[in-house]
């Protein structure tokens, strides 16, 4: 593929589910080495969009137009491809970091079996999982505990160190700070852009926290009962025209508007 | 690690959230010391446990557990080389309830072992997979379930007649279904957990996600429940033996044996009692050690029966 092809294009996608349309989207593109943020309520379609990139979505849902990444149209792909790219080239890093690791094993060892899974070869995986908990900032010592063991912020590193150890190309992060204390959440959008100049991974995050988007996005996308209603650089949170990203940015309170507020 | 100190914690004593219990070896002795019921109940469970290994050492009168008799020396009170007595074809009690545990308790292991084969996948399939296939496997668990377990032990028994083998298929028949509807609930309630969701997302087979990331979250509750199910097995395997349906004679079978001093109990009675007291014996052990491995595996203490 050539370099200004995008990495992943979304066109004319619909998904339904029960007849009912709730996902619509023109087109939607992220480009090798871009960070796009994709916002909207809870209930806009977000995450069903995200579930139909990889192929998971529920079994009476019924999607129509193409999702192509790196050349490889996934829609209606066979599900042993989907498998293939699902977590080896597509990582998905989701709210409930600690959740999200199966309790019954440990951090290193879920990230070894993820490599064994994907066929990383045994003499590279040391190699490879150094490398990430290098990219992550992440205790090598922490890949002993269990889950339960891990702080949330901990755990979200785990999870983004297996997209580096697997070389993903594109994480989506669905909510992928929400669930986090402020502070770690701007440790994990640190983390995103670090991971971006140094490993070229691009990212479609999906948020409704506009000021973690508005901080990491090159581009944004504005998403309203499953259309995109706007886009731009992130100056359109800053400078809304439609009437649904006013609202959104009205209902995030800022430091000046809390003050405001108060006096 | 250059960046690692500003976010290393300290590896001390972790906020305990959700308290997993630490599986350290060292704690597990002091937890039964703590818990007298549950040392005794386990150290019987050993003593059972080597007894069933032991018994042709053990017992003074290994052939008296086979199809030896000894017509001169029947129904001898217990004392001098039979410490149990003689039962009614002169056999040596002690030696027959010895080997008696390799039957009673080893059948009902075996009972135990199987029904969670076959329970545990149908359960595990069921609430994995949902739907239509959860629904055909669920109708199915509900028709065995449907009859009382002894009844349906009976029946099988009855059509297939009488023996040890046929006995231990009935039990497995009717105590499969339990585990599998067990199963099905806890894998259902599990499939919707973010780890199996991010199991999925990272490219895991279907299959696999449920045998490595649900089936070791959830069999806890079933082995807890199987250890606490032994008893019973014990109890409904002697039960069919006392009725004839199981064991026959000369098999050292606890059930049939205390039918066979059913007669004699005013005269005779330690032909009957010494069984007897094994039964209950080996019940209470494993009723006690299910409850103990329940609190700590499974806190929250469902029961179904």
């Amino acid at each position: 593929m050539s370099e200004d092809t995008p990495l992943l294009s979304i066109r004319d996608l619909a998904i339904e589910i029960r007849g009912r349309r709730l996902v619509d989207v023109a087109d939607l593109t992220v480009a090798r080495g871009e960070i796009v943020g994709l916002v909207g309520e809870s209930g806009a379609g977000k995450s069903l969009l995200l579930s139909s990139i990889i192929g998971l979505l529920p079994a009476d849902a019924t999607v129509l137009g193409s999702i192509t990444f790196d050349g490889i149209e996934l829609r209606g792909a066979p599900d042993r491809l989907l498998r293939q790219v699902r977590g080896r080239r597509i990582a998905v890093v989701l709210q409930a970091a600690r959740a999200a690791l199966t309790p019954t094993l440990r951090a290193g060892a879920w990230i070894e079996r993820a490599l064994v899974l994907h066929r990383v070869p045994a003499a590279e995986r040391r190699a490879r999982v150094a490398h990430a908990l290098d990219a992550v900032r992440l205790d090598p010592a922490l890949m002993s505990r269990y889950p339960h063991q891990l702080s949330g912020g901990e755990a979200q590193r785990v999870a983004v160190a297996l997209a580096v150890a697997l070389r993903a190309e594109l994480v989506l992060a669905d909510e992928a700070t929400s669930a986090l204390d402020v502070t770690v959440q701007a440790e994990v959008a640190e983390l995103f852009r670090d991971l971006r100049a140094r490993e070229g991974t691009s990212f479609l995050i999906v948020s409704h926290d506009l000021a973690l988007v508005a901080g990491l996005a090159d581009r944004i996308d504005i998403i309203a009962d499953g259309s995109i209603v706007e886009r731009g650089g992130p100056s359109v949170l800053s400078d809304p025209h439609h009437q649904v990203t006013h609202d959104l940015v009205a209902a995030n309170p800022t430091l000046e508007r809390v003050r405001e507020a108060a006096l | 690690m250059t960046a690692a100190a500003d976010l290393g914690r300290e590896p001390g004593p972790r906020d305990g959230d959700d308290g997993a219990p630490a599986s350290v070896p060292g704690s597990f002795v002091g937890y039964l010391a703590r818990r007298p019921g549950l040392l005794i109940a386990a150290t019987i469970v050993a003593i059972l446990l080597a007894g069933a290994i032991l018994a042709p050492v053990l017992a003074p009168f290994p052939g008296d557990a086979g199809s030896d008799t000894n017509l001169l020396a029947t129904l001898l009170p217990p004392g001098g080389a039979h410490a149990f007595g003689t039962d009614i074809a002169g056999r040596d009690v002690w030696s027959r309830v010895l080997f008696g545990i390799r039957i009673s308790v080893g059948v009902s292991l075996v009972v135990i072992a199987a029904s969670l084969l076959i329970g545990v996948p149908v359960g595990l399939i069921a609430g994995t997979v949902g739907g239509k296939t959860d629904d055909i496997l669920m109708r199915i668990v509900d028709v065995f379930l449907a009859f009382p377990s002894l009844l349906l032990a009976l029946a099988i028994t009855a059509t297939l007649g009488p023996s040890l083998e046929h006995a231990a298929i009935a039990i497995a028949a009717s105590w499969w279904p339990w585990y599998a509807r067990q199963m099905r609930g806890e894998a259902a309630a599990i499939r919707g957990r973010a780890y199996v969701e991010a199991a999925s997302l990272l490219g895991i087979a279907r299959w696999r996600v449920a045998l490595r990331h649900i089936l070791p979250n959830s069999i806890g509750p079933i082995i807890v429940q199987a250890s606490l199910d032994l008893a019973g097995v014990i109890l409904t395997f002697a039960a069919l033996s006392f009725l004839g349906l199981g064991a026959q004679d000369p098999t050292p079978e606890w059930g049939l044996m205390v039918e066979q001093g059913r007669t004699l109990t005013f005269t005779q009675p330690w032909v009957a009692l010494f069984p007897g007291a094994a039964i209950m014996i080996a019940a209470l052990a494993f009723t006690l050690l299910g409850e103990g491995l329940r609190e700590r595996l499974d806190p929250k203490g469902q029961t179904r029966r």
